[in-house]
């Protein structure tokens, strides 16, 4: 791990220098840092992701802009470093802020494109579904290690003239159309979105736990709201971009050429999951090498935290959750949609013809490389399916990489578990304390794969074990350590004793 | 948000209420386990504390129409019990008069009903109603 | 979303276009993810000659949430129970994404021609099927020829 931090720096260093505003002429000083990402054979998934975490937010910031709900603003400041710290308990005001930068973080910006597709999802599927972790997503894309968030298309047809198709790409979305009142804030109050503090809207006379909930309900429906003010910000900006250019006042070096337009969508196809029409190359699960597009792909995860389904013991009457181990609590990593493999991972190989936007040309100075006859179309369609010898599989990403905090999830999940099992029965509480299994393992900590992201971050401060306990409380971790120091002293006399006998 | 049909609704109403739901202050099932068009439900509701309903435990018949849950169901007492919303006859309660069911919206469910039931025995007004012999029905 | 995604759309339309030999499926007019299906009886299993009504509901986290099925016919089955749910791994902790109506269907078909008494929903069937899976087999198409008449 020592190496890390230089490792850090000669990454940072070819993105620092990208400027983003002028976009000069060439793209020659991107393939730089393009290599170091395939070269890197680092077997510490974790390491990597994070190094990506903090890649994109160099990059991020060095940027200047200044639309509303950009990452510059002062409160998102705040949240960001409320997001570097998972190992504290965060106090409410944080968790907001942390989930206002993530709505933030996930916005399409027509400036902020790899390879004509975006850094954040078209909107396919629900705001609340996206729980992925949007820094290390966006940093995969720009590293080329995950296909962009393209705009899809409802329907194609391979009959279209090159002008139809021009036409109907130009007149896409940033985003997909939201569902600006959905049932489930429907009598909800908003008040003024301007105004940080919406206390005033909740009734006084509540108790604490109605203030709780009323309040957490308010903050929902009012980061809905926000969510997509944010958005069409973003798309009128798009838009004003657009008509800029069209009415030849400016040049806009963010808007992708005609042909780089017309080489997205002439060359796409249907993602099976979604069955939208996507530009290609999309990502291949690297267990049987079917097609996934990227919005789908972070979709797929653990699923929720839940008890063994085989522990079914027919001589026992069934147990309610409420009186299982916590500990048993378990989730498996996601199995491949396609065939079922078991820690579900993808590879991609970026388009060779194609490197355009962050880390590439600007997209408006995009010029064909193939010719448009179309007669060397199967080329680039077999370029498409990555060649078992291509297959990098040090390159490969899993569902756990774009959320590492799974293993803080599920902790927090026996934790709370835990918690409500300790109000049920002492004796019930006693007995998990005892159980050794619980027990931290005295001096034999073992480097598992469990939370290997978060512990590369912890490092610096605390010992990895530490870190890996994160999700218990202090209390049951020194109960625990108390338990298990009489255990081991006991055993230490035994064998002493045993071995003074023989003798 | 798409409408789950009623089918469907009421499938995970009866399993949520086989797990039961938090402190066992309420419950429900279905009065006929063959029953699938899962029209009649029975329910049971845990007199709230501090009130003169605290320790009794009053039966309630449920009946979720074709329509439900686009229109509430019908709830009715089977144990005697005085309270403002309930027909004191039939033991039936009057959607008029009971917020729940007068303002019913689709993503209330059975729950929603016993646990608001509850709720309205622990107003200040009605904790202290004189209630009829334990064990009585209506 | 408000807007009914593109897959059901699709997926609708393929039911149509290309269906599935013995099996239909047609969403509600008011309710697009909601449909009635019909399934009949494989030959050669105690359901043959029998036509059964389902229902299947897709939620609004379909594809990346099972879709709801629930036999509305009465059926004599160990993995159907009583309410007409189904046991059935691909509806619950082995769903995958890249499974569709049709697929489910067509697995739903194969569990008639195939019951699992190990692994039941309904005990009591199950325990007649491992007992006397004959006498079981019998009662099966009793019930066929009693509710799932074409």
């Amino acid at each position: 791990m020592g190496n890390v931090p230089t490792k850090l720096d000669q990454d940072g260093n070819p993105v620092e220098t990208v400027n983003r505003p002028g976009y000069p002429t060439s793209g020659s000083m991107s393939s730089a840092s393009g290599a170091t990402s395939t070269t890197d054979q680092s077997p510490n998934r974790g390491t990597r992701t994070r190094r990506a975490s903090s890649l994109v937010s160099t990059f991020l910031n060095s940027g200047n802009r200044y639309r509303s709900g950009s990452i510059q603003d002062p409160n998102a400041q705040g949240a960001a470093s409320a997001y570097s710290s998972p190992h504290k308990r965060r106090s409410s005001k944080e968790k907001e802020a942390i989930k206002e930068q993530h709505a933030r973080n996930i916005l399409v910006r027509y400036d902020e494109s790899v390879d004509g597709g975006f850094l954040a999802p078209y909107g396919s599927y629900g705001f609340d579904k996206l729980d992925y972790n949007a820094d290390v997503v966006k940093s995969l894309i720009i590293q080329r290690r995950l296909a962009p968030f393209y705009t899809p298309l409802q329907d194609f047809d391979s009959s279209w003239s090159r002008e139809e198709l021009l036409k109907i790409v130009e007149g896409l979305p940033l985003h997909a159309a939201f569902n600006e009142h959905p049932e489930e804030f429907e009598d909800i109050p908003t008040g003024d979105l301007n105004k940080p503090n919406f206390d005033y809207l909740i009734d006084r006379n509540c108790t604490k736990k109605e203030y709780r909930r009323t309040h957490a309900k308010i903050f929902r429906a009012r980061l809905h709201k926000k969510r997509i003010i944010w958005q069409e910000t973003e798309n009128e900006v798009f838009l004003e971009a657009k008509l800029d250019v069209r009415s030849g006042k400016v040049k806009n070096n963010y808007l992708p050429s005609e042909e780089l337009k017309y080489d997205l969508y002439a060359n796409g196809s249907e993602c099976p999951i979604c069955f939208l029409y996507i530009p290609g190359p999309l990502n291949y699960s690297t267990c049987c090498q079917q097609p996934i597009c990227t919005e789908c792909f972070v979709q797929i995860k653990r699923a929720d935290p839940h008890f063994p389904h085989d522990e079914v013991d027919p001589t026992q009457p069934v147990k309610d959750d409420s009186e299982k181990d916590p500990n048993l609590l378990t989730t498996e990593p996601a199995n491949c949609p396609y065939c079922a493999t078991t820690e579900f991972t993808i590879i991609y190989t970026p388009p060779k013809d194609r490197k355009v936007g962050i880390q590439g040309i600007p997209p408006a100075t995009y010029k064909s490389s193939v010719p448009q006859a179309g007669d060397d179309n199967q080329d680039k369609k077999s370029e498409d399916k990555p060649e078992s010898k291509d297959i990098n599989m040090s390159n490969a990403v899993s569902s756990d990489d774009i959320r590492p905090d799974w293993e803080a999830k599920l902790n927090k999940e026996r934790q709370r578990l835990a918690r409500r099992s300790a109000n049920a029965t002492a004796i019930h509480v006693s007995n998990q304390l005892v159980n050794p299994e619980y027990a931290v393992s005295g001096n034999q900590g073992s480097p598992t794969r469990r939370g290997s992201a978060q512990n590369s971050r912890a490092t610096s401060n605390s010992g990895s074990r530490r870190s890996q306990r994160q999700g218990k409380s202090i209390e049951e971790l020194e109960n625990q350590m108390v338990q298990e120091a009489i255990r081991l002293s006991l055993k230490e006399e035994e064998q002493r004793k045993s071995s003074t006998d023989k003798k | 948000m798409s409408k789950i049909p009623r089918s469907f609704r009421l499938l995970e109403e009866l399993e949520n209420g086989e797990k039961g739901f938090g402190p066992e202050s309420c419950s429900y099932g279905l009065t006929d386990a063959d029953d699938n068009t899962m029209t009649n439900w029975n329910g049971t509701i845990l007199g709230p504390p501090h009130s003169n309903h605290e320790n009794r435990i009053y039966s309630l018949a449920i009946e979720c129409g074709p329509n439900y849950p686009d229109e509430p169901p019908k709830v009715k007492f089977i144990s005697k019990i005085n309270l403002p919303c309930v027909d004191q006859t039939s033991g039936e309660v009057v959607a008029k008069n009971f917020h729940t069911l007068r303002d019913w919206k689709r993503s209330y469910t059975m729950q929603t009903v016993l646990l608001d039931l509850r709720k309205d025995m622990a107003t200040a007004t009605n904790k202290k109603l004189p209630q009829p012999e334990e064990g009585s029905t209506f | 979303m408000a807007s009914l995604p593109k897959r059901i759309i699709k997926e609708t339309e393929r039911l149509v276009t290309d269906p599935v030999p013995g099996i239909t499926a047609e969403p509600h007019d008011d309710n697009l993810r909601y449909f009635q299906v019909t399934i009949e009886g494989p030959a050669g299993s105690p359901y043959e000659e029998g036509l059964f009504q389902l229902e299947l509901y897709l939620p609004d986290d379909y594809p990346m949430e099972a879709p709801k099925v629930r036999f509305l016919t009465k059926i004599y089955h160990p993995n159907i129970d009583r309410l007409g749910r189904i046991c059935l791994d691909i509806l619950k902790t082995n769903w995958s994404p890249a499974l569709q109506i049709r697929t489910v269907l067509l697995s739903v078909q194969a569990l008639l021609a195939s019951p699992n008494p190990n692994d039941p929903l309904a005990n009591d069937v199950a325990e007649d099927w491992i007992k006397n899976e004959q006498g079981a087999k019998q009662t099966a198409r009793e019930w066929t020829q009693r509710y799932a008449k074409k």
